[in-house]
């Protein structure tokens, strides 16, 4: 459903791409901005608005564990993002807009 | 390559070097964030992402936030004082229409010369003050009167 109702553009498919690439992971803002070449001034709405929609889940690093900087704060794939962003990507391999993306997931 | 080296180790490039490196993407991103709410994550969470990112490239990125926080920060900003600008005009709206109401009600305000004398003084320096038959009300929102009803 969630699918049909966001937008796809290339931007999009290359942060889903980066966020199942490890899809249990931790995802740091920087890292998946370079990763996903994504800047950041279209990568920052765009996880407000998974997070908003419920595809992802954020979280703080632990003060504890770090030294000389302030925590990072971190994005967590939810279930539904799982499904969701799956969803796109499968709709996006069909699509001729995105053929030149190399698609890293299976 | 002498005069490349020769820059290089001049005392004033090096300040430049500190300041555009160093010290001014931490000052200026700082400043950038304060355009998101006071209780916005994204503030903390850009501030700790600087220290993420490779030195030589930390001044672009840094003026890549003064984007988002414009079009994210800002607009959450204004939106955010555009709907607390309307919420104090229907409370304004709200308190108008009970206050009139209230004024109609004169039989549940204290009489004036029941007032101790400071409230009889905070009422006489009112400018909004309904007056029958003895009885009087003034505006509530200013602490003045005083529902014998509800006793503010």
């Amino acid at each position: 459903m969630y699918a049909d109702l966001m937008r796809k553009t290339r931007p999009l498919i290359q942060v889903a791409m980066t966020l199942l690439d490890d899809p249990t992971g931790r995802h740091w803002g920087y890292e998946l901005s370079r990763k996903a070449d994504v800047r950041s001034g279209v990568l920052y709405p765009m996880l407000t608005r998974f997070l908003d929609e419920g595809l992802l889940q954020d979280g703080w690093e632990d003060p504890a564990t770090i030294s000389g900087r302030p925590p990072r704060r971190y994005y967590e794939l939810t279930d539904k993002g799982l499904t969701v962003l799956g969803g796109i990507l499968q709709e996006a391999r069909r699509d001729a807009r995105f053929v030149g993306l190399a698609w890293r997931f299976a | 390559m002498t005069e490349l080296l020769k820059a290089l180790a001049s005392p004033w490039n090096f300040l430049w070097v500190v300041l555009v490196f160093g010290l001014a993407p931490g000052f200026c991103l700082r400043l950038i964030v304060v355009a998101y709410p006071r209780n916005d994550p994204r503030r903390q969470e850009l501030i700790a992402e600087l220290y993420a990112v490779p030195r030589v490239q930390r001044p672009l990125w840094v003026a890549e936030q003064l984007e988002v926080a414009l079009f994210e920060g800002l607009v959450h900003r204004v939106s955010a004082a555009i709907r607390s600008f309307t919420a104090r005009r229907r409370a304004q709206n709200q308190t108008d229409d009970r206050d009139a109401e209230l004024a109609v009600k004169v039989d549940h305000v204290y009489r004036a010369e029941e007032l101790p004398g400071w409230m009889q003084r905070e009422v006489h320096d009112h400018d909004r003050r309904y007056e029958c038959d003895g009885h009087v009300f003034v505006d509530g929102r200013r602490g003045g009167l005083i529902c014998k009803k509800c006793g503010r």
